[in-house]
């Protein structure tokens, strides 16, 4: 029974931190221009995608397979927006560096 | 002046500080990096180390014989081989150990204090002694003597068994003949095979063959399909491991079936009595008495009326229970040969066994979910036919509250099936009940389901919320939600303000630089 309730307090808390990052990520897009804006607006995707994949988790209380399906694909496209998200600062940084 | 010096000396203590933190952090991940390359025992010593000397404590060390050592031996297993292990406890001022064995050197020199000793026979008994051997002399532990057991590699399954406890939720000894008025009579027992597939049989006719399962913890619980008419029957439960086949186990019980109004002490006013004399044995006969010696008859198990007359039930069928029909003489097989090939191996004997399996997670359906169900079939001594299969949906009334005919091809020995639920249902334990006709013989199998209001809100580990209890507790859920929606809207606007002051910084800089406004308090350069 304690774990199920830390499993729920675990739960309750990642979806608090997710909107934290989506507010703090947002608050970056709104200062930067160019690559470091499109890099952390690829970060705020996927962190808006990871959100949705918690709720979907958190409705999903009869464990239907429609919304298993959906739960996959919204960390999928979490995943891929995050990789964007890398790619892009690595380009920028090594711009920075002067690496062609 | 004063406060650029001042500055300065403020900016090389920062830098330092930065520095000093940047070097501090590389070292540390640098002695933990070494430490996992090489042994954390490694980082644990030199930790413990530091600790001591930071310490101030002082041991003193006094040299002397060692303390005596005391031996634990046990026989144990080692996969199939058979060892010894054996243990003893610390003792101080010691250097290394000894084992000796019946009297001979078995290891020398360990600072281990324990040993499995693997060389050994089983059914033999050994004695160790353990020898303490410090600077200052040795000391022998007391002999200690064990004998090596054998090992088997797994524990064998104790006998299986299987008892019928109840009927009708009141205790029963089904070594006697049991009367009821009940013409669905529900039996329950337990058995020792775990998550069992148990089959019952009802004979002599209408037979009924009906296969439910255990639950895990063995109990099991069948209520008979239908109306069964009057009459004396032998309820036959055979429990299988659904593991090991011919793991099984077979008990029974005599069940005699009277009219509501029946009194057992009176089978009428006549003189002249109609019994039945030793139902279900082989010297089974229809015997005719005089009144006064009924009541001996009914004591050891006879009952009125002629053995091989059934009476038919023509009244007691409600909307919920269909009265079956007493067996055809033109039925194959016939009632009387058919018990005694049942009794002797049931499953062999029936022409069809078949087990229905709820697939759904934890046999739950929730609220506008159907049922997923696994049918097998295994036709015995025919060849499949197609036949007209009845899924009956019966609440904890014993009420059938959905029923659906589907037809299987012969084919098919096991299929997947949907059935819905019918949306009005209440929500709680029901059974779900598939019954067939093949020659006369009624089978069925059941397997039990809970119908539950389906959880909107899963937060993990089982704690779910339905919708109802969200509405309950509404006002808590707003109130929680609402918090969580200002704390956002309040950290959102802190960012948009940073922004917003970011941004005008940037301009008057650039303003600035142009010559166009002087430098302003407040706003960095």
């Amino acid at each position: 029974m304690i774990e199920s309730k830390i499993i729920a307090i675990l739960n309750i808390f990642g979806i608090v931190l997710a909107f934290f990052s989506i507010v703090y990520a947002a608050g970056v897009v709104w200062r930067v221009e160019k690559k470091l804006d499109i890099s952390y607006k690829l970060f705020l995707s996927a962190v808006v995608a990871y959100a949705i994949s918690l709720f979907l988790e958190i409705f999903n209380g009869i464990g239907s397979a429609t919304m298993e399906l959906y739960i996959a694909i919204t960390k999928i496209v979490f995943i891929a927006l995050f990789l964007g998200g890398i790619l892009m600062m690595r380009d920028l940084i090594r711009d920075m560096d002067g690496e062609k | 002046m004063i406060d650029k010096k001042r500055h300065k000396k403020k900016t090389l203590v920062r830098s330092f500080a930065r520095a000093h933190g940047i070097f501090t952090i590389f070292l540390f991940m640098f002695y933990v990096a070494f430490a996992m390359l090489g042994d954390f025992g490694m980082l644990a010593k030199d930790i413990k180390d530091k600790y001591a000397w930071a310490s101030t404590t002082l041991s003193v060390y006094v040299n002397a014989l060692p303390d005596q050592p005391i031996i634990t031996a046990v026989s144990g297993c080692s996969g199939e081989q058979a060892i010894i292990n054996l243990s003893w406890n610390a003792t101080a001022s010691t250097d290394y150990y000894d084992i000796l064995r019946d009297g001979q050197i078995l290891v020398s020199g360990i600072t281990e204090r324990n040993y499995a000793d693997s060389v050994v026979s089983i059914g033999t008994s050994y004695t160790y002694i353990v020898i303490a051997h410090g600077s200052l002399g040795s000391v022998s532990s007391p002999p200690e003597t064990v004998i090596v057991e054998e090992c088997s590699p797994e524990p064998p399954l104790p006998a299986p068994q299987c008892k019928i406890t109840s009927l009708d939720g009141e205790p029963i000894d089904p070594s006697i003949l049991i009367t009821t008025k009940n013409r669905s009579p529900k039996i329950s027992g337990t058995t020792n095979i775990e998550n069992a597939t148990i089959l019952i049989n009802v004979f002599p006719g209408p037979i009924i063959s009906s296969t439910v399962n255990a639950q895990s913890n063995g109990f099991w619980e069948y209520s008979v399909y239908g109306s069964l008419p009057l009459g004396l029957y032998t309820f036959q439960v055979t429990a299988v491991d659904p593991d090991d086949s011919a793991r099984r186990v077979i008990t029974s019980v005599q069940i005699k079936i009277i009219e509501e109004d029946d009194d057992d002490d009176d089978c009428g006013s006549g003189k002249r009595i109609t019994i039945c004399h030793n139902p279900g044995d082989s010297s089974q006969k229809t015997i005719i008495v005089s009144h006064p010696e009924v009541k001996g008859h009914l004591g050891h198990g006879d009952y009125c009326g002629d053995c091989n007359e059934v009476i038919s039930n023509n009244n007691e069928a409600t909307e919920t229970i269909v009265p079956l029909e007493p067996a055809n003489e033109n039925d194959e097989p016939g009632k009387d040969d058919i018990p005694v090939d049942i009794l002797s191996n049931p499953e062999k004997n029936l022409p069809l066994v078949m087990n229905v399996d709820v697939l759904n997670k934890s046999k739950i359906i929730y609220s506008n979910q159907s049922i997923f169900v696994q049918v097998l079939l295994d036709w015995k001594n025919m060849e499949p036919q197609n036949s007209d299969f009845t899924y009956e949906i019966i609440n904890d009334r014993d009420q059938v509250v959905s029923s659906i005919s589907k037809s299987n091809k012969s084919s098919v020995k096991s299929s997947e099936q949907i059935i819905p639920l019918p949306r009005d249902i209440e929500y709680g334990e029901y059974v779900l009940r598939l019954r067939t006709k093949v020659n006369g013989m009624y089978i069925t199998s059941q397997d039990k389901f809970i119908y539950k209001e389906a959880p909107v809100v899963n937060l993990g580990g089982s704690i779910m919320f339905t919708y109802s209890e969200l509405v309950s507790s509404i006002g808590w859920f707003a109130i929680i939600c609402l918090l969580l929606m200002l704390v956002v809207l309040i950290i959102l606007s802190h960012e948009y303000y940073l922004y917003s002051r970011s941004l005008r910084t940037i301009t008057e800089k650039g303003l600035r630089e142009d010559g166009l406004i002087s430098k302003r308090k407040g706003v960095s350069s």
